[in-house]
């Protein structure tokens, strides 16, 4: 069995607002880039972590994975079988190996290619359909289709013109409990007299409000009097008719009985009348239809296949790269969940599959709902009880699961009768209640008390033996990790650093800032901590990532080939200068250090051939404790000036190191090892 | 978290604690608050900016900055990494340590995670039903926990370093302070309890010097 999920190049980014006049001012709309390209498998039955800290974009993939954030680019396979995966890899590797081969995609060669290819497809088309079994238009096949379908339409007259119709008479039956809210109500009530109480109470209240106003301006008093008293006289007429007779109550039931009953047989005979209709339109198709001509026979069919097997021969490899652009477009398509539609679309059928468990049970329970309705919620909107008992009944039996026991004590309480930990429990029911396959776990434990937490996790990893479910945990606690993941990812500013194998990595990180989130977890035995790796400062805002690895600014084994930038360098190599201003005199001579462009700088100095030398001097005695100054590449003398080259930036790509853990860092490459060793020994 | 005021600048809320007490105007006072800020980490610079364009642990910081404005001589800590990711506490409680010792304070953290304690207390007392269930030096309540409260606690704590198994729990919930249980608070959750914990509450027995546990399997005779 493969993964339940692959996730590939997934990018969530967020636009950020920057007013309208700085748009029509053509001024670019930056992006919060809150996941930035990430790709991971989750397996069955597997606990696969998240971890990093806060706003490194846990959340946002998790939410993603379930369409609840739109992702901007990338791909979420849901479910692929594994022999159709296996497939698309080799696809996608025959792409890549021709599509640098390929001709312009505007040029006339492309163009006849396409033509070849709907001819192709066509083609295709042509022979699968004889091939079928069940055949096109015209065919035995189909005419037994249309025959099946009439016989229904004929079962499903019968069953209304016998029982009316089931969805009519729910309908109805909603207007027939009104009716005997009234009848309850007594004879006094009738609809015509609350209405007119009802007016004649807004209309005295506008009088009195005159009569005030009158008085006030000394005009029109008597009047408003007037009307004030009439009105004051006729509700006290209507009251008085209320206490005493009703001669219209049993009436008004009546009469609303009836039209219920007619809005009934309407209703029955509108669907009628569709269904006869329809068996109409079926049977003039079927008539239209002339007994099956031959098909193409095999011998056509082995011709078709002929043709097919020329123009792929023929077409080179643009034919052959539409043809499996084509297949691609197809498996996305039907497997790949950021291209289904959220409205009323596949995605609610996915809603069945994929549930998520949010953070914060103290936030994300409705106050003003009970528990019924909140665990109700998810069976109601899609459609999977379809009557109040049995959904009674599911709720129940999910929060019995959650250890809510016995639930009819739950049931109908409020949030803010439940302890943390009790809400929690809710929370899991309601993502449990749907039966699905996958849960999202959003920090589910994190706004826990300590003694709870545990608890909760155990209850989670039962419910995953019992219902074969598969956890996709995202926490900022590598303890929790430790416990429970198969895998982990380690993500840090929207990008995997590390990831693979939960328990290889937590024992043996290789990552620097795995290493460093793993060093600073606290253990409640004082005595095993090792050294702590603390990272300074905070992480940086993910409008502007650093460049090269993302990471270089905050790392504390960072080297030359991190992806410096020259503002970086200047900093540092100012720094440098003024410490050696006294040992080195050469240091005094450079007046001036720029950042000529992104990846060079200019140092202004009368001799530049000496500076050289002493700054090569410089850089390599400090390399381990100044990174920065590492990614000077070259250096220019000019007249008057130096001019230093750094090394390009590149981000470092997820790399195999053992057979279960990927690492994306440029100290696990073997050029960036021997800088550093070189770095060492000096 | 939320305990800045949203609508003042940073550099009022410090400099309020020593107006109010230290006899000084407010501008006066900003001597000092620059002096805080740098002490706790945060650039000066951004004093007057508001407590939203802070990040958690900066506001943290800012707090901390807050209580030491006065030059007290002990600070009580009221959950101060809780709401913070591993890192930003990691940061708090080094700054913390590192304040402690240059300003020679006393402080009292009151925490609920116990690995947080472990790492930077002296001394700990663990409280249970609004009393104290053991009491001693840190290294030895933790590697030697007397009362069974405390050996559950520290039980049910995953531990990255220990084995890759989910901890046990003290099952229940914590007593109704309305009417707290008779006789040992934590008898009905106790896996040791025995008829004396359901009548008598237990002193605080000394089971070896500076080490306090109030629990009857402590008493001197058993």
């Amino acid at each position: 069995m493969g993964p339940l999920l692959r996730i590939r190049n997934l990018r969530v980014w967020f636009d950020v607002r920057i007013g309208l006049i700085a748009g029509f001012l053509g001024k670019e709309t930056k992006h919060v880039r809150a996941v930035d390209g990430i790709s991971f498998d989750v397996n069955r039955g597997e606990v696969f972590c998240l971890v990093g800290e806060s706003g490194c974009g846990k959340t946002t993939t998790g939410k993603a994975l379930l369409r609840l954030n739109q992702p901007t680019d990338g791909n979420v396979f849901f479910n692929v079988p594994d022999k159709m995966w296996d497939q698309v890899v080799a696809v996608e590797q025959r792409l890549r190996e021709i599509e640098p081969l390929l001709p312009d995609p505007k040029s006339t060669e492309m163009k006849r290619a396409g033509t070849e290819w709907s001819r192709l497809h066509s083609l295709r088309e042509q022979v699968e359909s004889a091939r079928s079994p069940r055949g096109s238009a015209g065919s035995q096949a189909h005419r037994e289709r249309l025959q099946r379908a009439i016989r229904v339409l004929d079962d499903r007259e019968k069953a209304l013109l016998e029982h009316g119709d089931a969805a009519v008479s729910r309908l109805v039956s909603k207007d027939q409990k009104r009716v005997e809210v009234m009848r309850d109500l007594g004879p006094w009530f009738t609809i015509a007299r609350a209405r007119k109480l009802d007016r004649l109470e807004e209309q005295l209240k506008e009088a009195k409000y005159q009569s005030v106003r009158a008085k006030a301006l000394r005009f029109g008093a008597r009047k408003a009097g007037r009307t004030t008293r009439r009105l004051e006289r006729k509700i006290a007429a209507v009251r008085s008719h209320v206490q005493t007779d009703a001669p219209d109550h049993a009436n008004d039931i009546d009469a609303l009985q009836r039209t219920l009953k007619e809005k009934e047989t309407g209703l029955t005979e509108l669907e009628l009348a569709h269904v006869r209709d329809e068996r109409e339109q079926l049977r003039r198709q079927l008539e239209a239809e002339k007994p099956p001509e031959a098909g193409p026979g095999e011998s056509e069919i082995q011709e078709l296949e002929a043709e097919i097997e020329r123009i792929r021969s023929t077409g080179g490899l643009a034919v052959q790269a539409l043809e499996l652009r084509a297949y691609l477009a197809e498996v996305r398509n039907w497997y790949d969940l950021t291209t289904w539609a959220v409205r009323g679309g596949r995605i609610r059928e996915l809603r069945r599959h994929m549930q998520i468990i949010y953070q914060d049970p103290y936030e994300s329970l409705n106050p003003k709902l009970s528990i019924y309705d909140i665990v109700s919620e998810p069976l109601v909107a899609n459609h999977i009880t379809s009557s109040v008992t049995e959904t009674e009944a599911v709720v129940a039996q999910a929060l019995e699961d959650v250890g809510l026991r016995p639930a009819s004590e739950y049931m109908f309480r409020y949030p803010h009768e439940l302890s943390g930990g009790q809400r929690q429990r809710v929370g899991i029911a309601t993502a449990l209640v749907v039966d699905p396959d996958f849960i999202v776990a959003d920090e589910p434990v994190s706004m826990l008390d300590a003694s709870v937490r545990t608890e909760i996790l155990a209850l989670l990893l039962e419910l995953k033996k019992r219902r074969d479910l598969t956890y996709l945990f995202i926490t900022h606690d590598l303890g929790l990790a430790w416990i429970l993941a198969d895998r982990i990812a380690v993500m840090y500013l929207g990008k995997i650093v590390e990831t693979g194998d939960g328990p290889e990595i937590i024992r043996n990180p290789r990552h620097p800032y795995t290493k460093a989130l793993i060093s600073v977890v606290p253990s409640p035995n004082p005595s095993v901590q090792g050294e702590k790796i603390i990272l300074h400062g905070e992480r940086p805002n993910p409008v502007d990532i650093p460049g090269g690895c993302r990471f270089h600014p905050r790392c504390p084994m960072a080297v030359g080939v991190c992806g410096w930038n020259s503002e970086e360098v200047r900093d540092e190599l100012n720094k440098l200068l003024a410490e050696d201003r006294k040992e080195f005199p050469e240091s005094s001579s450079v007046t001036e250090v720029a950042a000529s462009g992104p990846l060079s700088l200019t140092l202004k100095t009368a001799n530049p051939g000496p500076v050289e030398t002493y700054l090569w001097k410089r850089l390599q005695a400090v390399a381990l404790g100044r990174p920065a100054l590492g990614a000077i590449r070259r250096a220019n003398s000019q007249s008057g000036a130096l001019e230093l080259m750094l090394h390009e930036p590149s981000e470092p790509p997820l790399r195999q190191i053992t057979p279960n853990v990927l690492v994306a860092c440029h100290l696990v490459e073997p050029e960036a090892v021997a800088e550093r060793a070189v770095a060492v020994g000096k | 978290m939320n305990a800045l005021n949203p609508v003042k600048r940073v550099s009022w809320q410090i400099a309020e604690a020593i107006a109010l007490h230290d006899n000084m105007s407010f501008d006066e006072a900003q001597g000092r608050v620059v002096e805080l800020l740098e002490l706790v980490g945060i650039n000066p610079a951004r004093k007057e900016e508001y407590p939203h364009e802070f990040s958690g642990g900066m506001r943290q910081r800012v707090m901390i900055a807050m209580a030491l404005a006065c030059r007290p001589k002990i600070i009580i800590a009221d959950e101060p990494v809780t709401a913070l990711d591993v890192m930003i506490q990691a940061q708090i409680l080094e700054l913390l340590t590192k304040l402690q010792k240059e300003l020679d304070l006393s402080m009292i953290l009151i925490s609920h995670d116990l690995s947080v304690i472990a790492q930077t207390c002296d001394r700990v007392a663990i409280m249970y039903g609004g009393k104290i269930a053991e009491y001693g030096p840190a290294e030895e309540v933790f590697l030697d926990p007397q009362h069974p409260y405390t050996q559950g606690l520290l039980r049910s704590f995953p531990d990255i370093y220990g084995p890759r198994d989910l901890p046990p729990w003290i099952p229940g919930q914590p007593p109704n302070l309305l009417e707290p249980p008779e006789g040992c608070r934590f008898h009905e959750r106790c896996p040791l309890a025995f008829d004396v914990c359901l009548v008598q509450e237990p002193p605080l027995y000394q089971p070896r010097p500076g080490h306090l546990a109030s629990c009857h399997l402590r008493a001197p005779s058993s």
